[in-house]
């Protein structure tokens, strides 16, 4: 990932301690820019049945009112994860969400969920960071706890939508399921 | 299966956890993180399910032990955690305190060289 330097550095964003302390060589990252690496990486750990991704096909990230996190994703377009290059653009609430094959939708904009409802069990993987998010349909939450990067896996959502999350994530995750 | 001593090349494998994350050191440290603070929990699981004989518990436990140590090339933790694995499936345990303690060396080595290896950017294979 690149990393934002001395006046490139966003004014307000929140800055990561925990990756700080972590790289005290490096400079800091926004929060945003984490989000945007794991958007980018989880390509690597999810994969799509074939009729919805196709080899070498374009890896849609979709991001629903979040433009710092759509900024943050610019340098990733281009770039392969397992033989599909990314693109990634906004999405609109009332949008269809089925040209997406990642969804993201902060936690801060409720009305992005129809976004998350609308996907229903289209595979399309939702990832979100609103503490309720993967109760409310939503597949997997990032957050950071006590400054540190968390995943939460709703398996239950992720089966729904057809979408295979290596044990790779699955071992870093907390997993929920739904009844 | 015995695992006597773990070397450094087969308790993890930073770097190339680094490289499948696009280069990325700093999500790579962040995941790292992750697993070496839930790994005694999922070490506990694993435990607690042979010691409950709950073959069941035993196989999920040490299936998320296997995924999230794979990442990091940890050979010697897969390979023991997939032996535990592979008899909570069939639900054999006769052997599974034996493989913990290979397991629990494993680890062990595993979280002490991560941890320098994402600290101090030393690297864990050599």
């Amino acid at each position: 990932m690149a990393l934002l330097k001395g006046s490139r550095l966003i004014a307000g964003v929140v800055a990561i301690v925990a990756l700080r302390s972590l790289a005290p060589d490096a400079a800091p990252i926004t929060e945003a820019q984490a989000k945007a690496s794991l958007l980018f990486n989880l390509g690597a750990f999810v994969s799509w049945p074939a009729t919805a991704l196709a080899g070498g096909e374009n890896l849609s990230i979709c991001v629903a009112g979040d433009p710092d996190v759509l900024v943050a994703l610019r340098p990733f377009d281009g770039r392969a994860i397992d033989g599909h290059v990314v693109a990634s653009r906004a999405v609109a609430d009332d949008e269809d969400p089925s040209t997406c094959h990642i969804l993201f939708v902060p936690g801060a904009r409720q009305q992005a969920l129809a976004l998350v409802r609308r996907a229903g069990d289209l595979p399309v993987l939702t990832v979100g960071d609103g503490a309720q998010f993967v109760r409310q349909g939503g597949t997997l939450r990032v957050f950071f706890e006590q400054s540190r990067l968390r995943f939460e896996i709703n398996t239950t959502n992720a089966a729904r939508t057809h979408l295979k999350i290596s044990s790779r994530m699955l071992g870093l995750a907390r997993v929920v399921k739904s009844e | 299966m015995t695992v006597n001593a773990v070397s450094a090349r087969d308790a993890c494998d930073f770097p190339a956890f680094v490289a499948r994350l696009g280069g990325d050191a700093i999500l790579a440290r962040e995941m790292a993180v992750i697993f070496l603070d839930d790994a005694g929990r999922l070490m506990t699981k694993v435990r607690e399910a042979i010691d409950g004989g709950r073959p069941g518990d035993l196989n999920a436990a040490a299936h998320a032990l296997k995924g999230a140590a794979s990442n990091f090339n940890a050979a010697a933790v897969v390979h023991a955690a997939a032996a535990l694995e592979a008899m909570g499936q069939t639900g054999d345990l006769a052997e599974a305190r034996t493989t913990l303690q290979a397991l629990e060396r494993a680890s062990q080595t595993m979280i002490r060289v991560l941890r320098m290896a994402i600290e101090d950017g030393t690297q864990c294979a050599s």
